[in-house]
C-alpha cells in the first residue's frame, strides 16, 4: 500500500548573481512563474512552492496542471526526494522512480548504455541485476545503434524513450513523471501508455505534470491545479479541467482587456 | 505567513534521543536506494534538529552505494580518453618524460645522483598530481553533476567518492612511473616501506574526502571558488618540496613545515625512499586530518540540504 503524504511544504529557490532589484519589479505579478520576493537577508528569493497540502493514496492516477512556472517540476522533484522542503513535512511510503527529463540524460557524454547503467544503479539495482535487465531496456527503447552513442547526439524524445524504459524496468510503486514524456512519438507514446496502465491496474501511485490535455485525461483520475506555487484547485480530474479552462478564457479575456485599455494606463505612470 | 499546521501532530518530541535510537533515525531520515522498501520522510524540522545525524547518514549511504560511484568514475575516465590508444596512460607517459627530464637539468644543478634524485622526483610528482586534482575539482563536484542531482534523488556525498576514486584510479596510472623507478633504484628498502607508505595513503584519501566535501559545498555556491583553487594550487606547487628538499630551504625550512601537502606527500614518500617520515610530519598530518574532517563535517551537516537549491 504505497501513499504520499504533505503537509504544509514550501520551497523557495535563493536567487545569486548580482541581479539588482529594482523598486518596480519588487512585488511583480505575472501569469508565469512563481512569485519573486525578498528574504530577511534581502536576497533575491523566488518562492516555488507554498504550503502544498495533499496526500495522494496508491491507485490514484495525478495530474498536476498549471501555467509554466507554476511549481509543477518543482514538486515532483520535491516528492522524488531531490529538494528537501524547507518548511513542512513530506511522506512517502512506496518505491519511486523519477522521470524526469532536464536534458541529455544523466550523463551527456555516455553513450546510451552507460546511462542505463547509471540511472539503474541511482535506482538501487546491482551491476548484476542491471546488466540482466539490459536486453529488455534496450529492446523497450528501440534505439538499437544509437544506444552506443553519447546521450547528447540524443533527440528529446530518445531521451524520454530510455528514462521511461529505465524507470519503468525496477517496478515502483510511486512513478513521477515530468512533462517530457510528451515528446516520444506516437508509437512510443502507444508502448509507454500501455506499460504506464499495467502499472496503474497493480495501482501503483501516478503523478503526472504535463501540458497535453488529452494525455491527462488518459492516465489520470484526480487533478491538482498549481498556480504560484499553489495549490488553487484539487479534485476529480475533469471537474478541475473544467475550472482551469474557465480560468484561463477569464485570464485571457482580461488580458485582451488590459491591452486595449493599456495606452492609457501607460501615459499615467 | 501560513499557520502553523504541523503543531499539533508534530511526531518527535523535542528531546534528545537516547543513544540506542541513533541507528534506526538514520536508516528512517536518509533517503535509501528506491527498490529497497521503506518510507522515506523528509521534515524541515527534522532537518533543523538533526543535522549531524542526517549529514552522516548521507555520507555512510553514499559510501555504500559504491557500485554507482564506481561505475560514474570509471565512466569519466573511459569518456575522457575515448579514441585515445593509450587512454590514461598518457597522463604516466606524460609524468614520465618530465621527471626524466627534470632529474637531468637538477642533477647536473645540484649534482646529485640521478638514481635518488629520480626515486624522490617520481614519487613526490605522482602524489602531487593527485593532490592537485582532488583540490583543482573538488570544488565542483556538485556543480558538474547538477544534470544527475537534479534527475535521481540519491547521498549528495556519492558525487565525492566519485571524485576521490576517479582520482585515485589516476594515481594507480601514474604510480607504474615510482614503481618501475624504485624497482630499479632501491627495490627491497622501498618494499620493506610500502605498508607505512600504505597508512600514509590512507590518512592522504581520508584527508581527500573530507577536503573535497568542503570545497565541493562551498564551491556549489561561491562559483569563483574553483577559479582560485587553480590559481592557489599553482602557488602551492612552488613551495611544495617536489623538486627540492625541505633542508635547503635553511633558515626558512618553516614554509615547507606549514604547508600540509608537504607532510601528506612526506607521510608517503620517505617510507618508499627507504627511511621515515618524521614524528612531527605524523603528529601534524593526523592533528590536520582531525581538523580537516571536523570542519568538512559541521559545513556538510550545515548547507547539504541547500546544495541542490545552489546548483
Amino acid at each position: 500500500m504505497s501513499s504520499i503524504d504533505v503537509e504544509g511544504v514550501s520551497v523557495s529557490f535563493p536567487l545569486y548573481g548580482g541581479m539588482a532589484r529594482s523598486l518596480k519589479n519588487r512585488i511583480m505579478s505575472s501569469a508565469t512563474g512563481g512569485r519573486v520576493g525578498s528574504d530577511r537577508r534581502s536576497r533575491t528569493v523566488i518562492q516555488a512552492l507554498e504550503d502544498i497540502n495533499f496526500s495522494v493514496q496508491h491507485g490514484e492516477r495525478v495530474a498536476l496542471v498549471g501555467h509554466n512556472g507554476a511549481g509543477k517540476t518543482t514538486l515532483l522533484r520535491v516528492l522524488s526526494g531531490i529538494y528537501p522542503p524547507l518548511a513542512g513535512r513530506l511522506v512517502i511510503d512506496g518505491r519511486v522512480a523519477p522521470i524526469f527529463d532536464i536534458g541529455l540524460g544523466m550523463d551527456p557524454e555516455a553513450t546510451g548504455y552507460d546511462n542505463i547503467r547509471i540511472r539503474g544503479l541511482y535506482l538501487g539495482l546491482t551491476r548484476k541485476e542491471i546488466e540482466a535487465k539490459i536486453p529488455e531496456i534496450a529492446e523497450f527503447t528501440e534505439l538499437g545503434p544509437f544506444l552506443d552513442m553519447p546521450m547528447r547526439t540524443y533527440s528529446a524524445g530518445m531521451q524520454t524513450r530510455l528514462s521511461f524504459a529505465v524507470s519503468t524496468s525496477v517496478d515502483p510503486e510511486i512513478l513521477l513523471l515530468d512533462e517530457g514524456i510528451g515528446a516520444g512519438d506516437a508509437s512510443f507514446m502507444e508502448r509507454a501508455r500501455e506499460r504506464l496502465r499495467g502499472f496503474v491496474e497493480r495501482s501503483g501511485i501516478l503523478v503526472l505534470a504535463s501540458h497535453d490535455a488529452g494525455l491527462l485525461a488518459r492516465l489520470c483520475s484526480r487533478a491538482i491545479r498549481l498556480e504560484h506555487g499553489r495549490i488553487v484547485d484539487d479534485g476529480p480530474f475533469d471537474d478541475v479541467m473544467e475550472r482551469f479552462g474557465k480560468a484561463t478564457e477569464r485570464h485571457l479575456a482580461e488580458q485582451s482587456r488590459d491591452a486595449t485599455a493599456a495606452p492609457q494606463s501607460d501615459s499615467k505612470s | 505567513m501560513r499557520a502553523p499546521a504541523l503543531a499539533g501532530k508534530r511526531p518527535f518530541a523535542r528531546r534528545p534521543d537516547p543513544a540506542g535510537a541513533f541507528a534506526s533515525r538514520i536508516a528512517r531520515l536518509a533517503p535509501p536506494p528506491v527498490t529497497s522498501r521503506s518510507v522515506i520522510v523528509l521534515s524541515a524540522d527534522e532537518v533543523r534538529r538533526a543535522p549531524y545525524a542526517l549529514a552522516f547518514a548521507d555520507l555512510v549511504r553514499g559510501f555504500r552505494m559504491s557500485q554507482l560511484w564506481g561505475a560514474m568514475a570509471w565512466f569519466e575516465i573511459r569518456q575522457r580518453y575515448t579514441r585515445s590508444t593509450l587512454g590514461p596512460l598518457w597522463l604516466t607517459l606524460s609524468l614520465a618524460m618530465y621527471t626524466g627530464a627534470i632529474a637531468v637539468i637538477y642533477g647536473a644543478l645540484f649534482k646529485t645522483p640521478l638514481s635518488e634524485l629520480l626515486a624522490y622526483l617520481t614519487v613526490g610528482m605522482a602524489i602531487w598530481t593527485y593532490c592537485t586534482a582532488i583540490l583543482n575539482e573538488g570544488s565542483i563536484v556538485f556543480v558538474v553533476s547538477e544534470v544527475a542531482i537534479k534527475q535521481m534523488p540519491a547521498p549528495l556525498s556519492v558525487h565525492i567518492y566519485r571524485h576521490v576514486w576517479r582520482t585515485l584510479i589516476l594515481l594507480a596510472h601514474n604510480a607504474i612511473v615510482p614503481a618501475l623507478v624504485l624497482a630499479w633504484v632501491h627495490p627491497l628498502a622501498s618494499l620493506k616501506g610500502v605498508p607505512e607508505a600504505s597508512i600514509g595513503l590512507l590518512i592522504l584519501v581520508i584527508n581527500s574526502v573530507a577536503v573535497v566535501i568542503t570545497l565541493g559545498t562551498l564551491g556549489a555556491r561561491f562559483r569563483d571558488l574553483s577559479l582560485l583553487m587553480t590559481n592557489l594550487t599553482s602557488l602551492l606547487f612552488f613551495v611544495t618540496p617536489i623538486f627540492w628538499r625541505a633542508e635547503q630551504l635553511g633558515d626558512r625550512q618553516w614554509i615547507a613545515l606549514v604547508n600540509p601537502t608537504y607532510h601528506f606527500i612526506e607521510l608517503i614518500r620517505a617510507p618508499l625512499l627507504g627511511g621515515h617520515a618524521a614524528l612531527s610530519t605524523w603528529i601534524f598530518a593526523l592533528v590536520f586530518t582531525a581538523l580537516n574532517c571536523a570542519v568538512a563535517f559541521l559545513l556538510y551537516a550545515r548547507f547539504r540540504w541547500r546544495i541542490p537549491y545552489w546548483l
